[in-house]
């Protein structure tokens, strides 16, 4: 061996493995810790990508867990409003580490903290300022929005116990807080509910340091349900909406997703049940030159994350062998009409009793 | 509004399935007043009444459910134009009001089933509208055409041998909130879709999802017929309709339908 270079496999050279390839040829970026196998119980969470893993699951015959589904009766457009569907319980989006924290710790934790009290109203609607956009036009009262809340805790405690892979993607290091409870809203007060008031609300970006001390908060408030749970993180590719920071939005969006994705590194690189899917790199990257993003250069389109996922289930093959899938309809059994009939005679009986006679 | 003259009666047609008998049972009883309305039923039970759809404003039998449809009748009515009446009342007619709150109740009660008024009211409408009934009513009362009151399939009755057990004081006040939200999203659903809608009065229920065993058909507990009700209930649900076009007036002859075009 002449150098430490020579004799790598052609994956670990720019050249073998991205300049020379056609961009939709570039794989084999993910060397999975543990195999995700169909049959086990997966549970997603975090940011607005994580939503398109969830499905891209469930399509795939996978075993995501709805820990508090959508009513029957409901259309599918009606789910989408009331953010049904979307995650494993009806959280909205998880942006940062901060705020899995405060989720876990709610469900988990004895006491009620302190920040757990505050409540957004407008025009005699309430907002949960943990998600504010669960119910598109608010709850009626407190007691319907703090019912609506424990039902949704309750639900993470099932997704958190019965998980065997919890998929957490990375949103955000920005976000805003209340400055004396230390709260940390969903979104800025004011931008989509609520009301933004100076002296109550501060701008927060969170360091390095921080999310990694909320990440093993979390996660250990997760371990502690369940020891055999494996993690698997993930950093949303989609580029800030805005930044409060000051900085150009382009560089608030590179400074972001460096700090999460340095983060998730590290904690990937630190235990054997926490690993990173790299779909920021498989969507963001130079070699894909933005083909994956919509004309508004933020959302991912669905060739994207189309992309994403086929890498993800073809790297856990390379890795494990192919998956057995269930089948869809496995187990079902055919409806019992027994009970319908007999009630049709008695109907018949009571309409010609009624009827018959005159 | 004045009250109807005495001899121009409203014209109330009664449409549904089986439930019909009660009604007709309370008439022929002579347990109601029906004075000052014109009564005519129009329906088919079960396996005839999947077979009666509405085309181009009209319900017409299929030719296997018109003899029972006739049977019912007793006028020689063999299609129905709402707008040969002044009221259009659905009976029944498969809209199964006491599964939607035993759906509404099972998931509430769950850890987290909580639903909000919001979408509680999504998912009545979404219920409602699956029963072909209920879109019929929502149509006719679209058109113009009548009037439109409906009461729903009554609640099943108490038996005590179906597992139903009555409800302690504090699962019957846990109960009661949910089918009272139940209830009243249904009737806000109907409402918005021009529909009056009566909702069964509790003086016939009992923990929340059941009609009291005094108002079951007659031996109702040994032929396992939990499903119709006896003339005492018929009575009532008339009175409730009558109650319903007294509080809200509608005058004989095509009132409705004048004043809805008018709009």
């Amino acid at each position: 061996m002449t150098n430490p270079y020579a004799g790598l496999p052609e994956a670990a050279f720019y050249r073998t493995a991205v300049a020379d390839r056609e961009p939709m040829q570039i794989g084999g970026l993910w060397k999975p810790k543990f195999p995700i196998r169909p049959h086990h119980a997966i549970v997603t969470a975090g940011s607005c990508f994580a939503q398109h893993i969830g499905r891209a699951l469930l399509k795939n015959g996978y075993r995501w867990l709805d820990c508090e589904p959508a009513p029957r009766f409901l259309s599918a457009k009606e789910r989408q409003e009331f953010s049904y569907g979307i995650f494993s319980f009806r959280t909205g989006n998880i942006y940062t580490a901060k705020m899995l924290l405060q989720w876990l710790t709610l469900a988990f934790e004895e006491a009620t903290p302190r920040w757990a009290g505050e409540y957004w109203e407008s025009d005699g609607r309430y907002f949960d300022p943990l998600r504010p956009r669960i119910e598109p036009d608010g709850f009626e009262s407190i007691d319907e929005l703090e019912m609506s809340r424990q039902a949704t805790l309750a639900a993470i405690r099932t997704a958190v116990e019965k998980a065997q892979v919890f998929v957490f993607t990375m949103g955000l290091t920005e976000s805003w807080r209340n400055r004396d409870s230390g709260l940390e809203y969903a979104m800025c007060p004011g931008t989509g509910a609520g009301q933004f008031d100076a002296s109550r609300h501060e701008f927060h970006n969170h360091s390095f340091a921080e999310i990694l001390k909320d990440m093993r908060q979390a996660l250990a408030i997760m371990r502690a349900v369940s020891r055999r749970q494996k993690v698997l993180l993930t950093v949303s590719p989609v580029p800030l909406t805005a930044t409060a920071s000051g900085e150009h939005v382009l560089n608030a969006t590179s400074h972001s997703k460096s700090i999460l994705r340095a983060v998730a590194g590290q904690l990937a690189s630190s235990r054997k049940d926490i690993d990173y899917f790299p779909s920021y790199e498989l969507i963001s990257s130079p070699p894909f030159r933005g083909r994956f993003f919509a004309d508004n250069q933020r959302s991912v389109l669905p060739e994207g994350v189309d992309f994403v996922m086929r890498n993800f289930f073809a790297d856990q093959q390379a890795r494990f062998g192919a998956p057995v899938r269930r089948s869809p309809g496995a187990g079902r059994r055919p409806r019992r009409r027994m009970a319908g009939r007999a009630e049709d005679v008695r109907c018949e009986e009571e309409l010609l009793d009624a009827f018959a006679s005159r | 509004m004045p009250s109807p003259p005495a001899d121009k009666a409203i014209r109330i047609c009664i449409y549904g399935d089986s439930h019909l008998g009660c009604l007709k049972q309370a008439l022929d009883q002579g347990l109601v007043d029906p004075r000052g309305y014109d009564i005519e039923f129009w329906g088919a039970d079960g396996p005839y009444f999947r077979q009666l759809r509405l085309q181009d404003g009209v319900i017409r039998p299929d030719p296997e459910a018109e003899e029972r449809v006739l049977l019912v009748n007793g006028r020689g009515r063999k299609f129905l134009r709402p707008g040969d009446f002044d009221v259009m009342f659905f009976m029944g007619a498969r809209l199964r009001a006491g599964e939607f709150l035993e759906f509404l109740r099972r998931r509430m009660s769950r850890s987290n089933g909580f639903l909000s008024r919001a979408v509680v009211m999504r998912v009545a409408r979404g219920w409602a509208n699956r029963t072909r009934s209920y879109r019929y009513a929502g149509e006719i009362a679209r058109s113009g055409a009548a009037r439109v009151v409906y009461f729903p399939t009554p609640l099943p009755t108490f038996s005590g041998r179906d597992g139903a057990t009555q409800p302690g004081p504090q699962e019957a006040g846990r109960c009661g909130d949910v089918v009272a939200l139940g209830w009243s999203s249904l009737s806000e659903v109907a409402g918005s879709d021009g529909i009056d809608f009566i909702r069964q009065p509790d003086a016939t229920v009992t923990g929340g999802l059941r009609t009291r065993a005094e108002f079951g058909c007659a031996g109702f507990a040994e032929a396992g017929d939990l499903v119709h009700k006896n003339a005492r209930f018929g009575a009532i649900v008339l009175e409730q309709l009558f109650g319903v076009l007294e509080a809200a007036p509608v005058r004989a002859g095509a009132q409705h339908r004048r004043a809805a075009a008018a709009n």
